[in-house]
């Protein structure tokens, strides 16, 4: 199916939210996750099951004041 | 000496922020010279071909509260959607909320504040806004939850220092949540003086970040803040145009002539 992670298009065969973060994030790293600009807390990345044109963003910390 | 923001105890009333630092070393040596127990951290889209400069571990290991920011919102609907991503991103229900559509001056939006303010008290934030020196949207803000307010002494980066000093005199003197001047704090002798005034706490980003040593730049801040919070509690005294003798008069003087 035909995504888009922070606007890139991406073919996907992951099902779940989970599945396609694996596929981009590495464990430690804590990230923050919203498909079509709703956030999914990390307690429902399993059970979020993708379909066709969802739009992930994926947002990590960065320096700022 | 301590300082407490939801239920939070604080004993550095100085809270810091990890932008413009030239090496994550440096700002690391920089906030523990400062003492500072709370700091800020931005949020972004994740660049995924360039990977992530992973800055909260280091931060994590120095131990202080992280407390994200919404900078880059626009408007209400913004902020609150960056408050929601950084409660996941960094497992805290706080929040720096600031909103500036301008990006010259950025200067804080009071109505688009007041609005994200409410409703992420609503949704259970410790919301710290960011705001211009105005003592009635300080009230406003108290009135819908606001733990604490967080008015500029000078625009964000300016170094100007404490430019809204009359304007934080009145919020501080109003204020039944605490006031931490935020934004233009360029100096020690300017945390220094906000504190004198009464004000909670100050929070110093770029002054600290741009120094060309900011670890002992840290250290300066620690104790201008510490120095500026003693005098207020000793209380200082009154200014009066005309002299008072600091040593009493005595007949000495006149027996010599």
């Amino acid at each position: 199916m035909q995504l888009y992670v922070n606007d890139e298009p991406v073919q996907s065969e992951h099902s779940t939210l989970t599945e396609l973060l694996n596929s981009i994030v590495s464990a430690e790293q804590r990230v923050a996750v919203a498909v079509n600009q709703q956030v999914v807390p990390r307690s429902q990345w399993s059970e979020c099951l993708l379909k066709d044109n969802d739009r992930i963003d994926i947002f990590e910390s960065i320096a700022g004041g | 000496m301590s300082l407490t923001i939801a239920g939070h105890t604080f004993s550095s009333r100085l809270f810091t922020g990890t932008g413009k630092y030239a090496n994550q070393e440096q700002m690391i040596a920089s906030i523990l010279a400062s003492g500072s127990e709370m700091t800020t951290l931005s949020l972004r889209r994740m660049d995924l071909k360039a990977g992530s400069d992973n800055i909260l571990k280091p931060l994590q290991q120095l131990g202080v509260k992280l407390l994200p920011n919404t900078s880059g919102a626009r408007d209400a609907k913004e902020a609150i959607y960056a408050a929601q991503l950084a409660r996941e991103a960094l497992e805290t229900n706080w929040v720096k909320v600031e909103i500036h559509p301008d990006q010259r001056y950025l200067m804080p939006d009071p109505i688009e504040t007041l609005k994200a303010v409410e409703e992420l008290v609503r949704q259970g934030f410790v919301v710290m806004p960011y705001i211009h020196a105005d003592p009635v949207l300080c009230k406003r803000l108290e009135e819908v939850g606001a733990q604490c307010v967080m008015p500029l002494g000078a625009p964000i980066g300016s170094n100007q220092g404490l430019a809204s000093k009359p304007f934080l005199d009145i919020i501080i003197e109003q204020s039944t949540v605490p006031v931490i001047v935020d934004a233009g704090i360029g100096a020690p002798s300017h945390a220094a003086a906000a504190l004198e005034a009464g004000a909670d706490a100050v929070l110093v980003n770029t002054a600290m970040a741009v120094a060309s040593q900011p670890e002992m730049m840290g250290k300066a801040f620690k104790l201008a803040v510490e120095a500026g919070r003693m005098a207020y509690e000793s209380g200082t005294g009154k200014v009066q145009q005309t002299a008072e003798a600091s040593s009493p008069f005595t007949e000495f003087l006149k027996e010599l002539s």
